[in-house]
């Protein structure tokens, strides 16, 4: 089934809902993703720029943990939301616009997968080995005065434990742990029912927790 | 990958993300105090998702701003590049070229009227003295003549009169700016090429002159029509076409 014909049409906003302001009224007004989603309908491109503004972090972090390099996160946040404006008509319930916008970037993330270059460099970074375990299990922390470095290298030992995880799960617990999304939402934007997300998810964070224990890498050292 | 899922554990994952409804999640915290097994893998989920925020992007997120399309901007006519290749001259310039201009211009046949308190401009013979625009009062036979007559001088005499004095004003501001910026530029060069283009120029804005000229009428040819129309309570297809009849009782002022 289609994504968007999961949700049902919104009632249409009348003025006031949609933030116009009467004589004498607050001048100050944040407005819901469906508000501005309606304007944006009407070809309103501040409104859209707003929803951008407010999503963008969400939609990079999102995407740049999927496909592992910043440059393709770039250009895939752009493409997908290029393809949220040109297609902002077709979205029925404009509260769904994070769920969505997320969806239209997982597709392009997985087109990028697809792809043999997409492949070729995926594979090469899942082969890296995973030299800061070492650093961590082996107690030369404390002889390190860079906390920051530290942190870095946590960084990416997760990263590359995650990496290992098929993409399904991974990208379930994305949704999950790092964009806020609950289990019926990234059933949603999977296409799956939330009782398969949170299995994603529950067979995901045993293989994580199984891939860090044989680096070494108990909870308390993260 | 196996995506059946124990009942047990579902509850367990919808307790651990908070999920379960407030009846559920109570009898599923009885049930974790209980069994030592469910708790522990509890404690380990819970571990593991301890850990995750410490994957961090340090790349600063990039700002994304959609930009909206704007038509191509309107490209410059001929005339306005013209007029705008030339820097405006000092005042005493100016006023001393205008003359020159207006000199020329009368040598050119430029005729200056005044009329309602103004100055018109134009080219070509004196025309007859213009007529008020007031509409002929129609008679009984006057139908036939709107029908037999295409361009319906008898009903809306298409004179200079009908040209507002907003309109003359902006064409005879034009007409002097042109003319002068032209002039000062011969005046400076007297070369043969500049003067051919003053001669050019004179002629494209007899040209335009005339061209706009007949804009106007015809707009206003067409306005008339329309009073002359809704003065009589019909409506201007019934009255060019199926011969709807005129008031000859209620007499038209041509210039509203």
């Amino acid at each position: 089934m289609d994504f968007l014909e999961q949700f049902p049409p919104p009632p249409r906003p009348t003025g006031d809902e949609r933030g116009i302001r009467r004589p004498g009224e607050a001048r100050v007004q944040t407005f819901t993703d469906g508000e501005l989603v309606a304007r944006c309908q009407d070809g309103d491109v501040a409104a859209f720029n707003q929803l951008a503004s407010r999503w963008e972090s969400s939609l990079y972090g999102f995407v740049r943990r999927t496909l592992g390099d910043g440059e393709d996160a770039r250009d895939v946040c752009q493409e997908a939301l290029v393809k949220a404006w040109t297609n902002i008509s077709r979205l029925r319930d404009g509260e769904k616009f994070k769920s969505w916008v997320h969806y239209i970037a997982l597709n392009l993330c997985r087109d990028r997968f697809r792809s043999p270059r997409a492949r070729t460099e995926v594979l090469a970074f899942e082969d890296e080995p995973a030299e800061p375990t070492e650093a961590i299990a082996s107690g030369s922390r404390s002889d390190s005065s860079d906390a920051g470095a530290e942190a870095a290298s946590r960084s990416r030992v997760l990263e590359s434990a995650l990496a290992e995880l098929p993409a399904e799960q991974r990208t379930a617990i994305l949704l999950r742990e790092f964009q806020g999304f609950t289990s019926d939402e990234i059933g949603e934007i999977t296409g799956v029912p939330a009782a398969t997300v949170r299995t994603r998810i529950y067979y995901g964070l045993r293989a994580l927790r199984k891939s860090l224990d044989a680096r070494g890498i108990a909870a308390s050292d993260v | 990958m196996n995506e059946r899922m124990d009942p047990r554990i579902d509850k367990l994952m919808a307790y651990l993300y908070g999920e379960l409804p407030e009846s559920e999640r109570r009898a599923f915290e009885r049930l974790l105090g209980e069994d030592a097994e469910l708790r522990q893998e509890y404690e380990e989920l819970a571990g593991t998702r301890a850990m995750l925020p410490a994957w961090r992007i340090e790349e600063r997120v990039p700002s994304f701003v959609l930009v909206e399309d704007r038509p191509e901007p309107k490209r410059a006519t001929f005339w306005e590049r013209f007029v705008a290749s030339w820097k405006v001259p000092s005042p005493a310039w100016g006023l001393a070229f205008a003359t020159i201009a207006l000199v020329v211009a009368a040598a050119a046949g430029l005729r200056v009227q005044k009329i309602d308190g103004g100055l018109a401009f134009r080219f070509g013979e004196e025309a007859a003295a213009p007529v008020r625009s007031t509409v002929p009062e129609l008679g009984p036979g006057q139908e036939l003549a709107l029908r037999e007559n295409p361009d319906r001088s008898v009903l809306v005499p298409a004179t200079a009169d009908w040209v507002t004095r907003e309109e003359m004003d902006n064409q005879n501001a034009e007409l002097v700016m042109a003319l002068t910026k032209a002039l000062n530029d011969y005046g400076q060069r007297r070369d043969a090429e500049t003067y051919g283009l003053v001669q050019s120029m004179a002629q494209q804005l007899r040209d335009e002159q005339n061209r706009d000229y007949r804009q106007i009428t015809g707009r206003l040819d067409t306005m008339g029509l329309e009073v002359l129309a809704a003065r009589n309570g019909v409506s201007l297809e019934d009255l060019l076409h199926n011969g709807a009849e005129l008031n000859p009782e209620r007499p038209l002022e041509g210039k509203e």
